[in-house]
């Protein structure tokens, strides 16, 4: 499982860093996007898990419960199995960056 | 030397003088509306055959002497508005040439008296077209046509610095200067100097500011440069800048609306982009051409970006990304890309609540 600041300085995540915004906001932010483009191309449907998630980046403050409601959503999706492994592993990485995100907020390392 | 004289100038060394001294200008500012033809010119020597002594005529404008004749040392011209006699300051000059559609050097070049007639003549061609007409410190100092939005200076620096310190935490006055043509401030950020050197790639030494330059007379426009400071005070233009002429719809509100804009790179992208994810679009192709006119970066495009956007529930973010995407997409030279990305960035601070209309 990959920390918080392996996945912020991953190529893929590069383009959405930015000087002001923590690490946790611009990784979700990735996932987020991956999300969106699983919906874009026609995978999955994607918008209610990304929309509470993406309020937590804007308002600043990371809400666990939220987090964990979308880790819900996700597994249940991959538990679909007529999604295929595309999917599968594109929804594994965005797991991955949410528990890595959980578990940096828990321990107190945004 | 008195404020109304045409080449007064000051240099200001804190920037609660440059707003007080400019909001007191302000106060002594008249702008009236007027019809052409109810505007007519006379040459100081004209006016100086019927009342004879420059007493009698300064009596009759109701200005002292000595600003009587620094407009003689200028324009030498006066101008009645709807009667009323103005003396003709020197900044006025641009915006009578310009504006009002009188061109050719050969102009400036002519006698007082074959300038008024040739003025007196437009005028009264232009008829009844509203002219806006610009009084500080007792004489005309500009003249605009109808579509001259009333932005002053005074406002300027100070909504432009409050948002300036709302984003870079602090503000450091530099220097200022005011004149009856324009009125410039340079600031500075000191408190965000590392972070945003960082973001930059810039060596840190080197402090972020901005000059705003502003003229509610003769060149009617703002013009905000993001700048980097060297340690001995040397400004070095930094990126892009904001620049709005003083026309139609252009208001305050808008030049305020693209200070994001400026040093970019400072933001927290993020967060902003999360909230493009909330924003759902009614009309998308009309917001996507409506953005790239608004960024400069062709409308044409429009078209290949709509090929790739999501036919339903379409958001502010997907709108946003289609525009980031647009430069990899076109085969074009890499400096032409590179200019294009500086537009594109832009996407990123517009309002496409605003856009999101199908007119």
């Amino acid at each position: 499982m990959k920390t918080l600041p392996e996945l912020k300085n991953a190529p893929s995540v590069k383009r959405f860093d930015s000087v002001l915004a923590e690490d946790w906001q611009t990784v979700l932010l990735k996932s987020l996007d991956t999300l969106n483009r699983l919906e874009k191309d026609g995978y999955v449907f994607t918008r209610h898990i990304s929309r509470p998630v993406a309020k937590c980046i804007v308002d600043g403050a990371l809400n666990n419960s939220i987090i964990n409601t979308a880790i819900n959503d996700i597994r249940e999706i991959q538990e679909e199995k007529d999604h295929g492994q595309f999917v599968f592993n594109k929804l594994s990485e965005v797991l991955e960056s949410f528990f890595a995100v959980k578990t940096a907020n828990r321990e107190g390392g945004k | 030397m008195k404020k109304g004289y045409d080449f007064y100038s000051k240099y200001v060394n804190a920037f609660s003088e440059l707003l007080l001294d400019l909001q007191e200008r302000e106060v002594d500012t008249k702008r009236i509306d007027v019809c052409a033809n109810k505007i007519r010119f006379v040459s100081i020597a004209k006016a100086l055959e019927k009342y004879k002594t420059v007493e009698a005529l300064s009596a009759k404008i109701g200005i002292d002497i000595e600003l009587l004749s620094d407009t003689n040392d200028h324009t030498k011209m006066i101008a009645c508005v709807e009667g009323v006699p103005y003396l003709l300051g020197r900044s006025s000059w641009i915006s009578i040439s310009g504006r009002i559609d009188i061109y050719g050097g050969g102009l400036a070049a002519l006698e007082p008296d074959d300038k008024a007639q040739l003025i007196n003549a437009r005028l009264a061609q232009l008829g009844d077209n509203l002219i806006k007409v610009v009084i500080v410190n007792q004489k005309i100092r500009a003249m605009m046509s109808r579509k001259y939005a009333t932005i002053p200076a005074n406002e300027v620096f100070k909504q432009v610095a409050e948002k300036a310190r709302e984003r870079f935490a602090s503000t450091k006055f530099v220097t200022g200067f005011y004149n009856h043509e324009f009125a410039f401030a340079q600031l500075m950020f000191p408190e965000v100097a590392q972070k945003l050197s960082e973001a930059y790639g810039l060596p840190e030494e080197l402090t972020p500011g901005i000059t705003v330059i502003t003229s509610d007379t003769g060149h009617a426009g703002v013009k905000i440069v993001g700048s980097w400071v060297s340690p001995k005070g040397r400004f070095q233009q930094a990126g892009t800048e904001v620049y709005l002429r003083h026309e139609n719809s252009n208001s305050l509100e808008k030049v305020l609306e693209e200070l994001p804009n400026l040093f970019i790179k400072y933001q927290n992208m993020a967060l902003k982009l999360a909230a493009l994810m909330g924003i759902e679009i009614k009309f998308p192709a009309t917001v996507l051409k409506k953005a790239l006119k608004e960024l400069g970066a062709g409308e044409r495009n429009a078209k290949m970006l709509l090929e790739t956007l999501p036919t339903n529930d379409v958001t502010a973010y997907d709108i946003c990304m289609e525009l980031f995407s647009l430069p990899a997409r076109l085969d074009i030279a890499e400096t032409s890309r590179l200019e294009l990305e500086e537009k594109i960035a832009k996407a990123i601070n517009l309002d496409f609540t605003k856009l999101d209309n199908d007119k």
